[in-house]
């Protein structure tokens, strides 16, 4: 259509009534948080794990404000492609929070650093391959080491025919298939007798060691791990490790950046044809976005258990995602709107209880998801896959239950009854401080989710403290940093959307 | 309606605009909601057009389909009889694919059901109002396409006499079923799901029906549609009451779109069987069930809005968005599809890497294939908005869904089974005469009661269109500029 359709309606004019954010004083004590780090790192250093324990620490904050970036890119690109107008008036927020991913790459170069020199302390597949990497014809020589390393496999003869059959995996000879899967579910299983069941603190002590792989002893055999590591050295390897985190960032700076910017222009021209290019834009996006994100979840944390494998994991990361930002959006607009930034109709109660609906949706699908993944899992409870929530205590094998255990079980009332619960209500919803209670609760158990599923590589026993809080602290200085600059070049609310009028007149029932 | 608020805010109207055309909604501009209703519509003009669909003479038009689609129902009660006279040996089933044919009709029609649940249920919160004019016959497609599913598993049970069975009915024997078999949650899923789309059907006709009643001319039809309509007297007391039941049960049907599918699945993934044991198949089940749902709407809509008249209702803009949904469902089943095949690879176990080498290589590669290009390639057509609004393409895209959903349950459950752990029990699956006439046959009962359905019940939701149409929220001041509602 044309310029014509640009004029604004009086109403518009509400929208220009928000301020700007000004940057430089939130800026400075979130650049000083960024500090954090430094005796986050101290205190790792000194401890039992060393500065593993702190890369662990890391990945954990990592994968928390990536989620938060994540989920602020898939959300405006769903209002463009449902061409919603109720959100209009805290889509800037989402553009600005997107906007981070430049940041978050900078965040990556300690994890890339890591990998790129190979210590396999926390990606066991990154530790030099040449001398673990069992040759075909070499195994077994190796099961003859394996039994005799681990005392428990020695009880049982399974895993010896296990490693003998497991030369001829690749061949495919239909005839040896029954036999191999026998002996691929009795070689990967964790040592089954009850008092083989390692949870004390004696044996958790050597996170490090056979030569210099990670090793968490009664859940998965680090043969059979290396086995596993080696047949997927085509994909876990780190120049492609590399390679793909800068296709990903590539990615979603690109698109952060062009929804951003497209939407700022619009904040002077008032041009209709941005909002059509976005719109056309936002199908695409979500394309690209689905590959990426499933990848970068499989790269960032089901690669740091080699050997583990789910179809779901992606879909896991997003619903965190989606959660995360809602809880975030609501946090921010609501801080907006008490500091008088954002006027307090331009986003009103109306946005912030639809803003808890999509809370209390996604509280419901992170369920759904993360239920369906285990439960298949646990099922048909095959030690190939059931090893990986072995490690978490997530088990319902008494003899299996480990530290980790009691956060499994909260989880399944942190992370979902009791936020089910408390969001249900209309009221609850449309009331500030409640509202915001259980963004912040989920935001929190969002991180334990995180931390569930990344510590428990490092550690049978639970490890959280001070390098975890301080991480996070430094990290999310650097996010806050980040968004606020990014925030304050611009209004913080779109100005001449052609969706304004409505998205200002829009109410509940 | 109650949450139809973007209504609340008219547009500004420039001077000397394009005026849309009364026939064009598909465009997008966006500083104007399109309107959801074209041509000169108000809302006498509104219930005429559907009420006249129920309450005029028969078409012969409506007997010649009727007779067609009561031979294949007679067809399909022939191949029951036969099973239960002759036993489940006159299906193909063998013994490494004892889950042949039945399985994949009941996974094929559960599915289908889904896109009526989602347009009553998930579009109505997202306060999609365009939902309003495909509402109703999605929701009997949906409870029909239930009554055809559920025919399959219970005549699969070998003595669908006993097949209540089912049902942990106390009993003298101290017999019950098995709690932990996910065949048995599918029985409870699916009658939940039964249950509540037919209230769900039957609260939302409640007003529709109440019109009938008034403008029915014979005693017969006035006290049937007087009897289901309540004694409904639309004060404002009952719309209140009904709005919030409506509401209500849209959200009590929101989680069974997950479930029912994400049930389903279960039978496959809990299972050890690589190809069916696979962690993401819940929610791509749940996908796959709205693409081949939404598919058959289209596949019903086009020529229903053509042979009954209802173009201004079912506008292109109601079809376009249809064909958005399944060019979205059809991008997650082919993620799906790229993730089971990428995690196959990961995985490192050479039973799954065989599976899915054998999907493409293998014996029933045909169907495989048919499947990626019906569910895969056929939707990318979408992307373009000259095939989305273009009635030949969307029913070639919606026919191949059609067919690439029912090919893709084939292809999980025979590929999956026909090629075991054990070589040596190998065999293919052949289905025999009984087998696709039992499919083609349900066809039958599928479009006896759509047929009947279409000819005895309010096939739009009038009350609910009226809610989007201007004349619901008028601003006195400049009502000519709107055509229609606003979405």
């Amino acid at each position: 259509m044309t310029e014509q359709e640009t004029t604004q309606s009086p109403d518009a004019g509400k929208a220009s009534t928000a301020g700007k954010l000004t940057g430089g004083k939130l800026c400075i004590p979130a650049v000083g948080a960024i500090g954090a780090l430094v005796p986050a790192i101290i205190l790792a250093a000194v401890g039992n794990y060393g500065l593993t324990r702190f890369m662990f620490a890391y990945i954990i904050a990592f994968a928390f404000f990536l989620s938060i970036s994540l989920g602020a890119l898939f959300f405006v690109c769903i209002q463009h492609i449902s061409r919603a107008a109720w959100s209009v008036t805290s889509r800037r927020v989402a553009e600005v929070l997107a906007m981070t991913m430049p940041v978050m790459a900078i965040a990556f170069l300690p994890i890339a650093a890591n990998v790129w020199l190979g210590g396999g302390d926390v990606y066991p597949w990154a530790a030099s391959h040449a001398h673990h990497a069992p040759a075909q014809g070499e195994e077994h020589a190796d099961t003859t080491h394996t039994t005799d390393d681990h005392a428990p496999a020695a009880d049982h003869a399974e895993p010896a025919t296990g490693h003998a059959s497991l030369t001829a995996r690749d061949e495919y000879a239909p005839d040896e298939k029954k036999a191999a899967h026998a002996a691929d579910t009795a070689s990967v299983v964790h040592a089954a007798p009850a008092q083989e069941v390692v949870v004390d603190e004696s044996h958790t002590e050597p996170a490090v060691t056979l030569d210099g792989h990670r090793h968490i002893p009664g859940v998965i055999d680090p043969h059979t791990e290396e086995i596993y590591t080696a047949k997927k050295a085509a994909y876990l390897n780190v120049p492609f490790f590399i390679a793909r985190w800068v296709i990903y960032f590539a990615v979603w700076i690109g698109l952060s950046f062009t929804f951003w910017k497209k939407s700022v222009e619009q904040d002077t021209t008032g041009d209709v044809q941005l909002t059509r290019f976005m719109e056309r834009l936002s199908p695409l996006a979500i394309v690209l976005f689905a590959v990426t994100v499933t990848y970068a979840t499989f790269d960032l944390i089901m690669s740091l258990s080699p050997a583990w494998f789910s179809t779901i994991f992606g879909v896991y990361y997003f619903a965190g995602c989606m959660l995360s930002i809602f809880a975030v959006l609501i946090l921010v607009l609501s801080f907006l709107r008490n500091k008088g930034i954002i006027d307090k109709d331009t986003v009103s109660k109306e946005h912030l209880h639809d803003h808890g609906k999509f809370l209390f949706g996604f509280v419901v699908f992170w369920a759904y998801i993360a239920f369906s993944q285990y439960m298949l899992i646990w099922y048909a409870s095959l030690p190939e896959t059931t090893f990986w929530f072995v490690a978490r205590g997530a088990t319902t094998v008494s003899a299996d239950f480990n530290s980790w255990s009691i956060v499994s079980i909260a989880m399944i009332f942190c992370n979902f009854f009791i936020p089910f619960i408390g969001l249900m209500s209309r009221h609850i919803k449309r009331t500030n401080a409640t509202l915001q209670f259980w963004a912040v609760w989920l935001l929190v158990f969002h991180w334990v989710d995180l931390w569930w599923l990344i510590m428990p590589e490092m550690s049978v026993s639970l490890k959280v403290g001070l390098v975890e809080i301080l991480t996070m602290v430094g990290l999310g200085g650097l996010f806050v940093a980040g968004a606020v600059w990014v925030g304050s070049l611009n209004a913080i609310v779109p100005q001449k959307d052609p969706r304004m009028t409505e998205s200002l007149a829009f109410k509940n029932m | 309606m109650t949450t139809l608020t973007s209504d609340n805010a008219h547009n500004p109207v420039a001077d000397g605009e394009k005026v849309l055309g009364p026939n064009d909604n598909a465009y997008q501009d966006p500083t104007h909601r399109a309107p959801l209703v074209v041509g000169k519509h108000n809302f006498t003009t509104i219930t005429e057009t559907v009420t006249d669909l129920n309450l005029r003479k028969t078409p012969r038009a409506w007997y010649i389909a009727f007779a067609i689609s009561n031979c294949l129902l007679l067809m399909f009660l022939y191949c029951i009889y036969e099973l239960i006279t002759k036993g489940v040996g006159v299906w193909g089933n063998n013994n490494p694919v004892a889950w042949g044919f039945p399985i994949v009709n009941f996974v094929f029609w559960v599915g289908i059901g889904h896109a009526g649940t989602l347009i009553s249920a998930i579009l109505f919160l997202f306060r999609q109002n365009w939902r309003t004019s495909i509402n109703r016959f999605a929701e009997a497609m949906t409870i029909f396409a239930v009554c055809c599913a559920g025919a399959f598993p219970a005549l699969h049970v070998g003595r669908p006499w006993l097949a209540y069975w089912l049902f942990p009915i106390p009993n003298q024997m101290g017999m019950w079923p098995q709690f932990r078999s996910p065949l048995l949650w599918d029985v409870f899923a699916v009658n939940t799901y039964a249950t509540v789309s037919l209230l769900f059907w039957y609260v939302g006709m409640i007003p529709d029906l109440a019109t009938l009643r008034d403008r029915c001319k014979n005693k017969i039809g006035q006290f049937l549609y007087g009897l289901f309509s309540l004694g409904w007297t639309g004060s404002s007391r009952h719309w209140h009451r009904y709005e919030k039941a409506y509401l209500l049960l849209a959200a009590l049907a929101t989680p069974l779109v997950l479930s029912v599918h994400s049930v389903v699945s279960f039978d496959f993934a809990t299972s050890q069987l690589p190809g069916w044991h696979t962690t993401i198949f819940p929610p791509y089940f749940v996908a796959g069930a709205v693409f081949g749902g939404f598919a058959m709407v289209v596949t019903l809509a086009v020529p229903a809005r053509q042979w009954f008249g209802l173009k201004d209702f079912i506008t292109m803009r109601h079809l376009e968005n249809m064909n958005k949904i399944i060019l979205a469902t059809g991008m997650i089943v082919s993620y799906a599809y790229i993730t089971e095949f990428f995690t196959a690879w990961y995985s490192g176990h050479h039973f799954e890497q065989f599976v899915f080498l054998n999907r493409p290589f293998g014996p029933y590669s045909w169907a495989f294939f048919t499947m990626v290009f019906c569910n895969v390639c056929a939707p990318q057509l979408f992307w373009f908005k000259k095939c989305r609004t273009s009635i030949p393409v969307m029913m070639f895209v919606a026919m191949c869904v059609n067919v690439g959903m029912w090919f893709e349950r084939f292809v999980i459950v025979t590929t999956s089974l026909h090629r075991d752990f054990l070589p040596s029990s190998w065999d293919m699956f052949v289905p025999t005469k009984i087998d696709i006439m039992m499919f083609i046959g349900s066809f039958g009962l599928f479009f006896t009661l759509f047929l009947l359905f279409c000819r005895f019940l309010p096939m739009v939701a009038m009350a609910e269109v009226k809610n989007v149409t201007p004349q619901a929220h008028a601003h006195h001041d400049h009502d000519e500029h709107h055509e229609g509602g606003q979405h």
